[in-house]
């Protein structure tokens, strides 16, 4: 089924690849699809690390390219800035009302595109408001064995935009890649949830306004925590 | 066995972002301890924890803050002497001081208002700075369990470890003792999770 007005805009990454290939397998089409950036090399992963028991698991060997080819409408830009020219042409062309958000690392999603109208719907592999920041499955981890995902709208602060929806997820063997199966994982299954409630209604009627000073703010984990964190796994 | 090579570099040259690090399993934690040994034994012995009374106020702080100028190093030393006495009004200064390092993983001699960066990136070489601001996190995280602390302190230990020629006597000796809290408190943890690491 086609998501009308809604777009997909993807960074040639893992999580992009997790995402279309699990809106493939619900059904789910959006109505425009860009790519952009440059295509670069999958990193390996071994079979051994992609066994979640209960959730979709992507085939990172397959690119991007490949599995947007079964959506309709799909673009390519080269430039890699969500912030830069080329991207904002095209969300201000099209207009979608929605934008499932797929970005590079570490790129922030600055105010002038996200002032288009458009709401950008992105997915953060932590609970919120508790874990906000960067590597937050490994901190859940840490501190209460357990992992959650969150869906938010995107706001010029990070990740303290409106909650769509919230779940909470089995943490996983210690035999799962976390960073490239795990963390896209979860993060592809609610996406998905949260694209059947648009479907079902057309808009996000219930959600949680983040309360600015709750919450803490991770930053990528020291090596010694994440060895701590993936030890403590079964 | 993979080594330890988060300290191959001079960190305050060439920032660490610890993107994507590799898991390696039980074998990284022999890693470190060979690393921080190697660097420990030429540090001489260790120091006394610091002492940590302070002759500024709460309020001096919020003022240190707010001024065209921030001295980096009083803040450190104000901050450090007041962790005891007012860690709730210090929390959301904790957090700044956490989001400036952690961002560029450097520490300036001043600071315009409100903590942000001068343009002059050439002043990130004052070695007392990361050995308070690692006594600092060190005392945060004891305190109150308080992990993205912990995280700094981790990679301030790197950094110092990367920089542990450069220091002088005195120095070294507080960095000897900061290398082995680290290694209790990643044990304690460890400890914690049920694990064995050593």
């Amino acid at each position: 089924m086609i998501l009308p007005e809604v777009m997909f805009l993807a960074a040639h990454t893992t999580r992009s690849q997790a995402y279309a290939q699990a809106m493939c397998k619900a059904g789910i089409e959006p109505a425009m699809t860009l790519l952009y950036g440059e295509e670069k090399g999958i990193p390996h992963i071994k079979e051994t690390e992609t066994q979640i028991p209960g959730l979709f698991s992507p085939n990172f060997s397959e690119p991007l390219k490949e599995t947007v080819k079964r959506f309709k409408e799909v673009q390519h830009v080269t430039n890699g800035d969500v912030n830069g020219q080329e991207v904002y042409d095209i969300v201000a062309s099209q207009k979608p009302r929605l934008l499932i958000y797929s970005g590079y690392g570490g790129q922030i999603v600055k105010k002038r595109i996200l002032s288009l109208g458009t709401l950008f719907l992105h997915i953060h592999s932590g609970w919120l408001p508790d874990y906000r920041g960067s590597t937050t499955v490994y901190y859940s981890i840490l501190k209460e064995q357990s992992c959650g995902a969150s869906a938010i709208l995107l706001s010029p602060e990070i990740d303290k935009g409106v909650i769509l929806k919230r779940k909470k997820y089995p943490v996983p063997s210690r035999e799962v890649n976390i960073d490239y199966v795990y963390d896209n994982t979860i993060r592809a299954d609610l996406l998905i949830e949260v694209l059947q409630m648009w479907k079902m209604k057309g808009s996000f009627v219930d959600f949680i306004v983040q309360k600015p000073d709750e919450g803490e703010i991770y930053y990528v984990i020291h090596p010694l925590l994440k060895h701590l964190s993936i030890l403590s796994l079964n | 066995m993979e080594a330890y090579d988060y300290v191959k570099e001079n960190l305050i040259e060439k920032p660490n972002t610890y993107f994507y690090s590799s898991f390696f399993g039980y074998s990284f934690f022999i890693s470190w301890r060979k690393q921080r040994k190697e660097v420990y034994d030429k540090l001489g012995g260790e120091a006394s924890p610091p002492e940590s009374s302070s002759f500024y106020t709460i309020e001096d702080i919020e003022n240190m803050i707010n001024s065209e100028v921030v001295e980096t190093g009083i803040l450190f030393e104000a901050v450090y002497g007041n962790l005891d006495k007012h860690h709730i009004q210090l929390a959301s200064i904790i957090s700044k001081l956490i989001k400036k390092f952690e961002v560029s993983k450097r520490w300036h001699t001043t600071y315009l208002k409100g903590l942000r960066t001068t343009k002059d990136s050439n002043d990130v070489w004052h070695l007392e700075l990361y050995l308070r601001a690692a006594e600092i996190f060190e005392k945060v995280y004891i305190k109150f369990d308080n992990l993205p602390s912990f995280n700094v302190f981790l990679k301030l230990i790197d950094t110092l470890c990367s920089v542990a020629e450069q220091l002088d006597g005195t120095q070294k000796k507080r960095l000897a003792r900061l290398i082995k809290q680290e290694e209790a408190l990643i044990i304690e943890m460890a400890h914690k999770l049920n694990l064995q690491i050593v």
